[in-house]
């Protein structure tokens, strides 16, 4: 496969430094040409992840970055959250294919136009869901589309992590993650943009796993553990699906890290993401880290900690990742992106209803 | 009406005088060991102020308790343990429960923002064992009995009826009999080799069987036989 010209917009996402350092030695999907960062800091940091493919140019202004790069093929789009938009605007006009960090947006509003954009655009447009491509949670829509579990009862998702704000601070800014500074319940001083606009996972991996919808949801908030937080880092949520199946989120942000810029965890799991799936007929869990590790390292991601991480699996086919898929659609070897525009859309209306629960301290139906 | 020394479930207590005290009020899981321990290092500050907490509470279906049981000794029992914990009057409950079965999510708030999240599911197959754990999440730490790893503290995917249950290791969704991450080793040495990435040769096979016989203390003769047996 000839491997994609693709621009970076914006490097604030915490998961785009993954995708630059992977630019190095894996080259057969992307090739990159640019990076764009109005945050001179982060763009040092891009230029070192980088400093293997001299090809590749930096910009402080993406639009500088778009004009002097006709040629490239697709944009991830990588800034803070409140930028996508108008990112998403700019490479529908230049016919790119396109690849969105989550969340594409928690304004309901711009999804609506990034949809009317999307409507009869010839290009891919792929937004990072990336835990459709764990081997457990395919697993899970494999046992429930075959009914090996019977009819589905109850679900219990968690998608808990430490927060990413001492070293991502723009996620801490209600502002740049949420779009905008709604306070999470009347005369809080905590505000939407915190864990649950992070974690979109669980509301996306239920609709996937299951095929129905959220009916209802209802939310609690408690007080912050991270008194330094603006943003809220607890939400817990239940709710029941359209065909009654009843289910329990956790999209937190209650491991909690030492504060200091660089990753140092204090709870050894950076990610809780555990799946419990109760049928008529069969129970089945699974858990993220299924091939658990545990790493004590000076040079690790989180250093001189005990840390829980993964061994990684066997890729049956090349593609059979988040990126490998977008190219491969990018190519025409693949009919349509694992993970849609659509899809991250419908799982940012359950998040607002979630945040909304908080904030009237009561059900809501979704439409 | 006099209760001396009388014991009464939490149904009846709350039919009771409020103000009585010649009566006792069964929750047993005020005296669970984990509570008392989170409830303990909570007052002496050992992780700071308490913010969140989260209950497991599941059985098979063969243990389960009577519905009334259900909700109104292990829910309440649960609620009591985590008003203790939080240590301010409950203000908000909520719950979800699959209709007709022990099988439910609540969500609770506290007067002083302490949210408790109940996972309380009684409807496991019947192969599998019970579990109860308690996540209490603090402003400068955490005290849990909840595995690590997994829901039992060990590795892979549970997959249960109520005849068998299985651990799994699920390397991959179409390899539906990898259940042994040993095995699915083998399976990936062969995918390895047909994409090429596997080396190709002895790799140090000479040197390892000749270590293992001279470790044995084998004589040529003996090496000889066992691998004429081997080839």
């Amino acid at each position: 496969m000839k491997p994609v010209d693709i621009l970076v917009a914006g490097s604030a996402n915490p998961h785009v430094p993954g995708y630059l350092k992977g630019a190095v030695n894996n080259t057969s999907f992307l090739n990159y040409l640019a990076v764009a960062d109005h945050d001179e800091k982060r763009l040092e940091q891009d230029r070192e992840y980088l400093k293997a493919c001299p090809q590749v140019r930096f910009y402080s202004d993406w639009c500088e970055m778009f004009d002097a790069h006709p040629a490239a093929e697709a944009v991830i789009i990588g800034s803070d959250n409140k930028y996508h938009l108008e990112i998403f605007r700019e490479a529908v006009k230049r016919k790119l294919h396109i690849y969105s960090m989550k969340v594409v947006s928690m304004d309901e509003g711009e999804c609506e136009e990034m949809l009317r954009l999307a409507k009869d655009y010839d290009k891919v447009i792929q937004v990072e869901l990336e835990l459709h491509f764990s081997s457990q949670f395919r697993y899970a829509k494999k046992l429930v589309e075959q009914g090996k579990l019977g009819k589905i009862e109850s679900i219990f998702l968690t998608n808990i992590s430490q927060s990413p704000i001492n070293y991502s601070p723009d996620w801490g800014d209600p502002e740049l993650s949420y779009g905008k500074t709604v306070p999470m319940k009347p005369g809080s001083k905590n505000y939407r943009g915190g864990g649950l606009t992070d974690h979109p996972h669980p509301f996306d991996l239920i609709r996937w796993i299951t095929g129905r919808e959220f009916k209802k949801v209802f939310a609690v908030s408690a007080k912050n553990q991270r008194d330094h937080l603006r943003v809220e880092d607890h939400v817990a949520i239940t709710g029941e699906l359209d065909d009654g199946t009843k289910v329990f989120i956790n999209p937190s942000y209650s491991n909690l890290e030492e504060n200091v810029a660089i990753r140092r965890l204090l709870w050894p799991k950076s990610l809780e993401c555990n799946l419990k799936i109760t049928g008529s007929e069969g129970y089945y869990a699974a858990d993220y880290f299924d091939k658990h590790l545990y790493v004590v390292g000076n040079n690790y991601v989180s250093p001189d900690r005990l840390i829980v991480d993964g061994t990684g699996r066997t890729k049956l086919d090349a593609n059979d990742n988040m990126m490998g898929c977008f190219a491969a659609c990018v190519r025409g070897e693949r009919d349509e992106p694992e993970t849609t525009l659509e899809d991250g859309i419908a799982a940012v209306r359950v998040m607002n209803a979630a945040y909304e629960s908080v904030y009237q301290n009561k059900c809501i139906e979704l439409k | 009406m006099k209760y001396e020394k009388t014991i009464v479930l939490p149904l009846t207590a709350s039919q009771m005088d409020a103000g009585g005290l010649d009566f006792y009020t069964a929750y047993p899981l005020r005296e669970w060991g984990l509570v008392k321990r989170i409830r303990q290092m909570s007052k002496s500050n050992t992780c700071g102020e308490l913010c969140s907490l989260r209950f497991t509470w599941q059985k098979p279906k063969k243990d389960a308790s009577d519905e009334q049981s259900f909700l109104y000794e292990t829910l309440a029992g649960l609620i009591d343990a985590a008003w203790l914990l939080a240590n301010a009057p409950l203000a908000t409950l909520h719950i979800e429960r699959v209709p007709e079965k022990n099988n439910l999510f609540a969500l609770a708030m506290f007067e002083n923002e302490v949210a408790a999240e109940f996972e309380l599911n009684e409807c496991l197959p019947d192969s599998m064992p019970a579990t109860h754990f308690i996540k209490a999440n603090f402003k400068n730490g955490h005290i849990t009995n909840q595995p690590l790893v997994g829901h039992f503290n060990e590795e892979g995917s549970i997959l249960a009826n109520d005849s068998e249950m299985r651990r799994m290791v699920i390397e991959n969704p179409d390899w539906d009999d990898c259940g042994d991450e040993i095995k699915t080793c083998e399976r990936a040495m062969m995918h390895a080799i047909e994409q090429g990435t596997y080396p190709m040769g002895a790799l140090h096979s000479t040197e390892i069987i000749n270590a293992i016989n001279y470790a044995l203390g084998l004589q040529e003769a003996e090496i000889i036989n066992i691998i004429r047996k081997a080839v």
